[in-house]
């Protein structure tokens, strides 16, 4: 840049890779990142305000429409958080088909996470590679769900489908055959020195700052902080299943937790297959019994939450981080009285911006997708000339070459 | 690691130092699983003079996870609570905890929790433009979400005259605009320059 720093670098809101608008706004030094602010808010769909005219049967399925990757999870967490509020408890088959779903969210989750990391990498056979193995754990969401994307299978007290003995046996093939792609992804991701290059040292996110800005998801356990709802506040069948499983770091898989990108790699990659033995576990020890406590809707529609009044909170671990839903009911109201929902990406917004100070622009899109994030397309970057004040818009095409180009770089 | 400390320990230690300043507060606990695992969760509003006091008196129990701020309208008042969890990274040992505070409408401002956990910033933007409750202190005093949507001075989840019914009723007519013909133009600002919206309290309610 022929002209004086800082200058600043305006990134978004619109870009395709990503599911939501946002606006980052750089100031740069050269190639360096001095400072970050995020401006979201470009797609705000005023979901809370919408829940607010709509009786919890029908926010069940706005719920789920918040978040077309996570949709499970809030689900998940809406009909718990209403369930807390009603204090309605939910039948012991049901928590263990929802964990068995809510897992089974976080192995497509991860696997898509995989693939974009590999395709602003500048590896596109990543992407087709996990995406293809990602299509098989669809197939078994599918079959039990009936959907891939919006699965419909989370109700108050339980679940709306049993499983049969063809799915489970199905569903296990399937397991099985991605334990044995176990180590082929680990060895991809892990001992690729060109992956190496780009991911370790870069968007270091501190354990203190992990734990001060409260991170959450695989972003804090990269960084070594054990902070996971499904091991200290457990719920569904996880709280029967904290003797087999512990939380996830980078130690897991003997790697020193140092919060950079290559950390989340880690974390994301066991956790990957730690959700296909919770998967088999849950099918393991399936007890029996009614899928759902509340087998009549308009029963409970009218009677229990109709009647309800009182608040509750409920959280889940997403497949991002921590997933919370606050609900309030009101007596003879069938409307929520009060709604709010928070994202994980929502709340590692602070620690984030953390992240890119003394990047590299072309680290920028690797930054932004490692934390897996919900909200941010970014389309064009607009420069913005310090010196003439002229604006210049680029596309995302040309980032993303800079993010390709830096790979190719260090190829050997 | 010290013991952790079980929910109604926490809520004792709480009304004990707080006494009538401290009004619904109570436990809710829950069981699931086969082996019926139980956890925790409570919910107490603190008087807003003592507030932060009450923020401060969590962090006793070590650093807590801080997750989001819920706010609603009340009608005569609004509250917001903060929703935290203690021991976030034991082994069966979390509890979540709601600590709120109310303001009246006339009155609506309540002390930002920047200064006790620097992470509630991005909440507490979002709850100055959504409730239309100023939060002393804050520290970053510009809006969040809702900057290219909605004009300053219409609170979405407010069900007074200051809340979005008569936007949501023309955004047919008016897509890209503030309900009444007036363009929407990029504002960073909470609240018009009078501060945040009053409402007159009717004769004989509210406290």
């Amino acid at each position: 840049m022929a002209h004086a720093p800082p200058y600043p670098l305006m990134i978004g809101p619109i870009h395709p890779a990503l599911k939501e608008p946002t606006m980052f706004k750089f100031t740069m030094e050269g190639e360096r990142v001095l400072d970050v602010d995020i401006q979201p808010g470009f797609n705000h769909r005023g979901v809370e305000y919408l829940g607010m005219k709509r009786n919890p049967l029908q926010v069940l399925h706005l719920a789920e429409r918040v978040c077309g990757i996570c949709s499970g999870a809030h689900q998940y967490v809406f009909c718990r958080a209403v369930e807390h509020a009603a204090n309605i408890t939910p039948s012991v088959r049901g928590d263990y088909l929802r964990v068995l779903v809510a897992e089974l969210e976080r192995i497509h989750s991860h696997l898509l996470w995989a693939g974009v990391a590999g395709h602003e990498l500048g590896f596109d056979s990543i992407l087709h590679y996990t995406w293809k193995v990602r299509e098989d754990v669809q197939d078994i969401l599918e079959i039990i769900c009936g959907n891939r994307v919006n699965y419909s299978y989370y109700i108050f007290g339980g679940v709306r489908r049993d499983v049969t003995p063809e799915q489970v046996e199905k569903a296990r093939k399937i397991f099985a055959k991605y334990r044995k792609l176990e180590d082929t992804i680990l060895d991809i991701f892990l001992t690729d020195p060109t992956i190496s290059h780009r991911v370790q040292d870069v968007g270091v996110l501190t354990k203190e700052n992990a734990l001060k800005l409260s991170a959450c998801g695989p972003l804090t356990r990269g960084a070594g902080v054990k902070k996971d709802v499904r091991f200290s506040w457990p719920y569904g069948s996880y709280g029967d299943m904290m003797d087999d499983f512990k939380v996830v770091t980078p130690e897991s898989l003997g790697y020193k937790a140092t919060g950079d990108i290559f950390s989340q790699v880690v974390v994301r990659l066991v956790e990957l297959f730690e959700a296909i033995r919770m998967c088999e576990w849950v099918l393991d020890n399936l007890p029996s019994g009614p899928i759902t406590s509340e087998p009549n809707l308009s029963a409970l529609l009218m009677a229990k939450l109709r009647m309800a009044e009182g608040e509750g909170v409920a959280r889940v671990e997403a497949p991002r981080g921590e997933d919370i839903h606050y609900v309030r009911l009101k007596k003879n109201k069938m409307e929520l009285d009060s709604w709010k929902i928070r994202v994980p990406t929502y709340g590692n917004i602070m620690s984030w911006l953390t992240m890119f100070k003394d990047a590299q622009i072309a680290d920028i899109p690797i930054i932004i997708a490692s934390i897996d994030p919900c909200i941010g397309c970014m389309d064009r970057v607009t420069l913005v000339d310090s010196g003439t004040g002229r604006e210049r818009d680029v596309d995302w095409a040309v980032l993303h070459d800079l993010s390709v180009k830096r790979s190719r770089g260090l190829m050997p | 690691m010290k013991q952790h400390m079980k929910a109604d320990g926490i809520l004792a230690s709480f009304k004990e130092r707080f006494k009538e300043d401290l009004f619904d507060g109570y436990i809710k606990s829950f069981e699931n699983g086969v082996k019926r695992t139980r956890y925790d969760q409570i919910f107490m509003r603190v008087k807003r003079e003592r507030f932060v006091e009450a923020a401060e008196h969590l962090l006793s129990y070590g650093w807590p996870h801080h997750t989001v701020a819920s706010g609603s309208d009340i009608g005569e008042e609004l509250e917001v609570l903060f929703h935290f969890e203690v021991y976030p990274e034991s082994h069966g040992h979390g509890v979540t905890v709601t600590i709120g505070t109310r303001c009246p409408k006339d009155d609506p401002h309540i002390p930002s929790l920047s200064d006790v956990h620097p992470a509630v910033t991005p909440t507490e933007r979002e709850k100055q433009e959504f409730l239309g409750v100023s939060m002393d202190g804050i520290k970053d005093n510009r809006r969040l979400f809702l900057v290219h949507a909605v004009p300053v001075g219409v609170y979405p989840w407010r069900k007074d005259e200051f809340g979005p019914e008569k936007l949501v009723r023309n955004v047919h007519k008016d897509p890209s605009g503030g309900g009444d013909g007036t363009k929407v133009i990029a504002d960073y600002r909470p609240f018009p320059p009078g501060g945040p919206p009053i409402v007159k309290k009717q004769q004989g309610g509210g406290s």
